[in-house]
């Protein structure tokens, strides 16, 4: 049951995603409700969830838009996986908490494909980079976040999702 | 049997998550050569995705057109002074833009580009879906293989060049924009015929939806407000498709050649039809 809800909300998220937030960028800049999901997941759940729920996130991604098969799929399958380590050893309130971690994996996300790119011969500014995509995403992921947040939190207090995995 | 590969993966996380971590790199540095061809699963995956997206990008861009619709007719209704302002405005842009038309098509007869464009068409095809991220600018449409597109084939709007094919799948494909950092396509400038090639500048940090076309030559009388069209050279795309027009020229420092700023004549904020044309060596 577990397994089909969360592969649910992937599904759903990645269609809302590409048909929905095109509309809604601000200056070209969309929130990346993807990143808000995993660091909810892992703080509300904690590995291996949120590590095979950044994994199968950005697998999809990946396979949809990406030409490099797993260059999301590791960001977020990294991102789920560290921030996981914190579950249960940090008091995680409703908002503060969940804005600074995905606000920290967004800058590292952002740096990791910077530095992919680098390598891939594109020449970036880091610079710009920051100041024009990584901040605003930043930004605008986080003010999308606490109401993410809020719903895996209310969905995990529901009895199925408490069970331990079940591939039923 | 399920529950021994969970404790497994529980006790040697930090192991497994470094081997999955590495494989994932091998995968996308494997995967960075275009291959053109799409896997099995990413083709299941674009067929069982790709009609949901589209449904919902029709219907979220149907009520975005709605409302801007509704809200307008209400400043209308409420002010006839600013309706008949506008009349006047649209009269004047309908001047313009019939101008505009004439030119337009003068410039098209001109590269003999809207004769040849009609036997080039393979289909026209929806957008259903933009890359979620904020770095690339690639799209996916409804049609595929079945409807005769191929790898390489050139996607446009009546405003110019959109982008190429990249993957194909059954019945949808993904579409890299011009816009994007890792689209290059040979093209010339109109006028002068100067070469050079034009980059995406997106994810450059300059998110502006503008190109750069970079080895124009020093002695290139290149200015502003001239149009750059495909050069059909080297890459697969067919000759004289419009791409945009120069905003800005520069020369770097350190650069032997010049660069300059175009601002593609399609609208990327608003993408719903394309039309797919044939690459050059299909003819």
């Amino acid at each position: 049951m577990k397994v089909w809800v969360i592969a649910g909300i992937l599904l759903g998220n990645l269609v809302v995603q590409s048909a929905l937030f095109p509309f809604i960028e601000i200056y070209g800049v969309r929130p990346d409700s993807l990143m808000a999901l995993v660091i909810s997941f892992a703080l509300v759940a904690g590995n291996p969830t949120s590590a095979a729920v950044g994994l199968c996130g950005g697998l999809l991604q990946d396979i949809l838009f990406g030409q490099n098969i797993g260059f999301y799929a590791l960001q977020y399958m990294l991102a789920g996986y560290l921030v996981g380590l914190v579950y249960g050893k940090v008091f995680v309130g409703k908002v503060l908490i969940p804005v600074f971690f995905v606000s920290i994996a967004t800058i590292l996300r952002g740096l990791f494909v910077f530095l992919w790119m680098y390598f891939s011969g594109v020449s970036v500014s880091l610079h710009w980079l920051l100041l024009r995509t990584i901040l605003p995403e930043m930004v605008y992921t986080a003010v999308i976040t606490p109401v993410i947040y809020y719903y895996i939190d209310k969905l995990y207090k529901h009895k199925f999702m408490n069970r331990r995995w079940h591939f039923d | 049997m399920v529950m021994v590969l969970i404790q497994f993966l529980r006790k040697h996380s930090g192991a497994v998550i470094v081997a999955v971590s590495l494989s994932l790199l091998l995968l996308a540095i494997f995967t960075s050569q275009p291959r053109g061809h799409m896997t099995f699963l990413e083709g299941l995956v674009g067929e069982v995705i790709v009609p949901i997206q589209k449904a919902i990008y029709r219907a979220v861009s149907f009520i975005q057109g709605s409302i801007a619709e509704i809200n307008e007719r209400r400043n209308l209704e409420k002010n006839y002074e600013q309706l008949k302002e506008r009349v006047e405005q649209l009269e004047k842009e309908l001047l313009r833009m019939s101008e505009l038309e004439k030119q337009n098509q003068r410039l098209k007869k001109l590269l003999d580009f809207a004769v040849e464009r009609e036997e080039l068409v393979v289909t026209g095809a929806r957008v259903t879906g933009k890359d979620p991220s904020n770095w690339f600018n690639v799209f996916t449409i409804d049609k595929g293989k079945n409807h005769g597109v191929e790898v390489n084939m050139a996607v446009v709007t009546d405003r110019g060049l959109v982008g190429r094919i990249i993957e194909v799948g059954a019945n949808w494909a993904k579409v890299r924009s011009i816009v994007d950092a890792q689209s290059s396509i040979s093209g010339i400038v109109e006028r002068t015929r100067d070469n050079g090639i034009v980059k995406g500048n997106n994810a450059f940090g300059s998110e502006d939806g503008t190109c750069r076309m970079v080895y124009l030559p020093l002695d290139s009388e290149v200015s502003v407000g001239d149009k750059v069209i495909t050069s059909g050279l080297g890459d697969l795309l067919p000759k004289g498709i419009y791409i945009g027009e120069v905003i800005e020229v520069v020369r770097y420092k350190k650069d032997l050649y010049k660069t300059a700023i175009i601002k593609p004549g399609v609208d990327f904020q608003r993408l719903e039809e394309v039309l797919v044309v044939k690459s050059r060596f299909d003819e």
